[in-house]
This record gives C-alpha cells, sequence and structure tokens, in this order.
C-alpha cells in the first residue's frame, strides 16, 4: 500500500504531464534556446527534468507545433526554437481548453466546501 | 571534456541514426552550459557528477525513441487476454497429451511427472514468446487496426440471468475432443494391447460406426468452439446440442447391439481361457456402457429441461 505521499507523487507526475507541454509552448511564443528555456520554466514554479526537456522539444518539432534552427551564440552554436503557426493555434485552442478546466475544477472543489 | 565525448558516443551508439548528430550536438551545447554554470559558481567541473545526474546513455538515448514500449496501453488488453487463453490451451493439451502418453505407454510415475513438467515448461514459455512477438509486430505495424480486427458488440454481451457456460471447461472440451478425434482417425498412433497370451483387437462395429463417430466427434467439436468463442450464437448452440446429443444416443445404441466390442485374440493361452476372458469383458463393457448410457440420457434429459423453462441451459454434458 503506497504511502499518501507516494501517493501525492504519483498523481502530481501525472497532472503535471500534460501540462508541462503546455508550459513550454507558451514559453516558446518568444524564440529561445533549450537551457535558457528551462532556467525561465524553472523561474516560474515548472521544474522540468533536462532528460524530458530535449526529447519532447523534439516531438513537438516533429509535430509541427515548434520550428527550430542552429545559430552561434556566445562561441557556440545553439539550436533556438519558437512556436510555427500551427503552434500558436492548438496553443490558443488547448489554453481555453486548459482555462475551461481550471475554472470547473474551482467549481467543483469550492462546492464541497 | 575527454568523458563528455565518451558519453556522447554511448549515447549516439543508442539513437536513430538519422538523428545523431543533430541530437548529440545539441546535448553536448546543454552539458556544456550546465559545466560554464557550475564552473561560475564553483570554479571547477565535477564532471563525473554532471553525466551521472544527467543519466544514463541508454536511458538519455531511449527518451529519443518513438517507440517507448514494446506493447502500449491500447493493445496491451488485446495481448493479455490473447495470451490467457493461449497459455491455458497449450497447458491443457501438453497435459492431456502426457495422460495419454502415460495410459498408453505406462509409464513410469516419476519420469512421466518430471517431462511433463518440462513440456509444461517450454510449451508455455514458447506460447508466451509467440504471442508476444505476434502483438509487438501488430504494436509497430498494425496499432490503428487492431481494434477493427477484433469483433466486438454489444449484443454479444452476456445476459445477466443466463447461466453462461464456463470458459475453461470450452477450451478443456475443445482441446480434449481434438485429441480424440485425432486418435479416432488414427492420426496419433497407438500400440496394440497385449500381454504375451492375448491381444485386443476392436470389434467390427467399430469399423462399421467409423464415419458416424467421426461426424459426431467434430459435430461436438463445432459446438464446444461455439460455446467457447461465440457463446451468444444460443440458435446454433442448441441446434448443435440436440442434434449431437440424439446423435450421440442413436449412435451409442447402435454399438450396444453389437453385444462385442473388443475381441480377445489368444496368442498363447487356450481358447477356452480366451472364451472366459472374451465373456468377462463383454460383461464389463455392456455394464460400462448401460451405465454411460442412462447418465448421459439423465443429463440430455436435465439440460432440455432447462431449455424448454427458457434459461440457455448452460453447456450440454459431454
Amino acid at each position: 500500500m503506497p504511502t499518501d505521499d507516494e501517493q501525492f507523487d504519483k498523481m502530481k507526475v501525472e497532472l503535471r504531464r500534460g501540462a508541462l507541454g503546455l508550459a513550454v509552448l507558451a514559453t516558446l511564443r518568444e524564440e529561445r534556446y533549450g537551457y535558457t528555456l528551462r532556467q525561465m520554466l524553472d523561474d516560474a514554479g515548472i521544474q522540468i527534468d533536462e532528460g524530458a526537456l530535449y526529447p519532447m522539444l523534439r516531438r513537438l518539432e516533429s509535430q509541427g507545433l515548434l520550428t527550430s534552427e542552429w545559430r552561434e551564440e556566445g562561441k557556440r552554436n545553439k539550436r533556438f526554437y519558437r512556436l510555427s503557426q500551427g503552434g500558436e493555434q492548438v496553443l490558443g485552442r488547448l489554453l481555453s481548453e486548459w482555462n475551461a478546466m481550471t475554472a470547473s475544477i474551482l467549481e467543483l472543489s469550492q462546492g464541497d466546501q | 571534456m575527454d568523458l563528455l565525448e565518451r558519453y556522447l558516443a554511448e549515447v549516439r551508439r543508442n539513437l536513430p541514426a538519422s538523428e545523431a548528430d543533430d541530437i548529440v550536438a545539441e546535448l553536448r551545447d546543454v552539458l556544456l552550459a550546465k559545466a560554464e554554470e557550475q564552473e561560475e559558481r564553483s570554479g571547477s567541473v565535477a564532471w563525473i557528477a554532471l553525466l551521472q545526474e544527467f543519466g544514463h546513455p541508454l536511458v538519455v538515448a531511449a527518451r529519443y525513441r518513438r517507440e517507448q514500449w514494446l506493447i502500449g496501453p491500447e493493445i496491451y488488453p488485446f495481448y493479455l487476454k490473447f495470451l490467457k487463453t493461449i497459455v491455458g490451451i497449450v497447458l491443457i493439451v501438453v497435459t492431456a497429451l502426457a495422460v495419454v502418453k502415460g495410459a498408453l505407454w505406462s509409464e513410469a510415475v516419476g519420469p512421466a511427472i518430471t517431462g511433463w513438467l518440462g513440456s509444461l515448461w517450454w510449451s508455455a514459455a514458447s506460447a508466451v514468446g509467440s504471442v508476444t512477438i505476434v502483438f509487438v509486430i501488430i504494436e509497430r505495424f498494425a496499432r490503428g487496426s487492431i481494434e477493427k480486427c477484433v469483433h466486438w458488440r454489444p449484443n454479444d454481451l452476456p445476459d445477466m440471468l443466463d447461466r453462461q457456460p464456463s470458459k475453461y471447461n470450452s477450451i478443456f472440451e475443445v482441446a480434449v475432443g481434438a485429441l480424440f478425434l485425432l486418435w479416432w482417425i488414427g492420426a496419433i498412433p497407438t500400440p496394440v494391447p497385449s500381454n504375451g497370451e492375448f491381444r485386443l483387437q476392436a470389434a467390427a462395429v467399430w469399423t462399421t460406426m467409423f464415419w458416424p463417430v467421426t461426424a459426431l466427434l467434430v459435430g461436438r467439436l463445432v459446438y464446444n468452439l461455439v460455446v467457447w468463442l461465440r457463446p451468444r450464437w444460443k440458435t446454433v448452440r442448441g441446434f448443435l446440442g440436440i442434434a449431437t446429443a440424439v446423435g450421440a444416443l442413436a449412435i451409442a445404441a447402435a454399438i450396444y447391439r453389437a453385444g462385442t466390442w473388443i475381441i480377445v485374440v489368444p496368442t498363447a493361452m487356450s481358447p477356452a481361457q480366451a472364451a472366459g476372458l472374451q465373456s468377462s469383458l463383454d460383461l464389463a463393457l455392456r455394464f460400462a456402457l448401460t451405465i454411460t448410457i442412462i447418465v448421459w440420457v439423465l443429463g440430455i434429459a436435465g439440460w432440455l429441461w432447462r431449455r424448454a423453462r427458457g434459461a440457455s441451459g448452460g453447456p450440454l454434458p459431454a
């Protein structure tokens, strides 16, 4: 039988799984490379493991939601990502969905009190 | 830096070749940025700790693979169901074969059990392996079509109040029926029972009744397959059940009338002794046949009575 903390951690991972993609898309309305993207998410209180972030960026790019290009910056080649046109449309729809769900959950949880 | 290149080379070995250069270039940039950050903070770079924290090369590379599992959650329920059924059939067939083999060849108990356990293990392992390989191929190349392949109709769901036939009982009957049919048509060779003084030989009635019995065994096999795979086909089940029951009674009556079923052929005993043995054998077989027919008639009558009352009747007694 998992403890309450283990149960909480498991559900938190499930809850964050979809939200991380949304956070990445929202952050990439401005062009960034992976390292600064991660720092920005971290500063906003959204921790994401690098091992998960970079494969996610590639997956989102292969789905046509992001574009990327290699450019030299600070003596090193870096890969810069930004939201594609298709990505902007999908982000808009996802944010509407997110807001509706948040409102519903707030309403349901307040109804219990 | 040598450590970093060795690490990246190990990651590269496990990446898809077409994307390896691109992914490795990006990982190099990420790791160098982390190292720079660490150097600014503490004045040096602890590469071993940094790489360990970043992750095992195999795990890092695996995250870039499109397929993250052998059998995904969409087809896993079908895989599990199919696996249980196939392994169940394999275990029943292997056990039935071991019993038949032990009975016919009078093997010693110890070696027979050891052989059975060995066959059981290898057959189950082969079945699990084969089914898994098939589903891995489906996952890779035909995931979308699995739901189309497995026909699902709400009308096929079992009735709440029906007495549903046991699936495992049906699987057992199918396996045993198939084995018996194979034995009956001569596909499984059996030695002629003999003890040196006499040998036993099938009476003429079995040659006369070969085709009726074959038809009955095939009918029962089809009936059990329907009970197992299409339990909602009540009309087909009912028809096959009644047809095979009537056919079995007619055949049993014809066989009973023959009076002699096994012939004792003396090889090193006197004709008088052989006649005595034949008489005892006929009496024992007549008694066994009579009891079997009575039990069978009572079972069929009960089944027909339950059907007449509107219930499905469950499986027809074998």
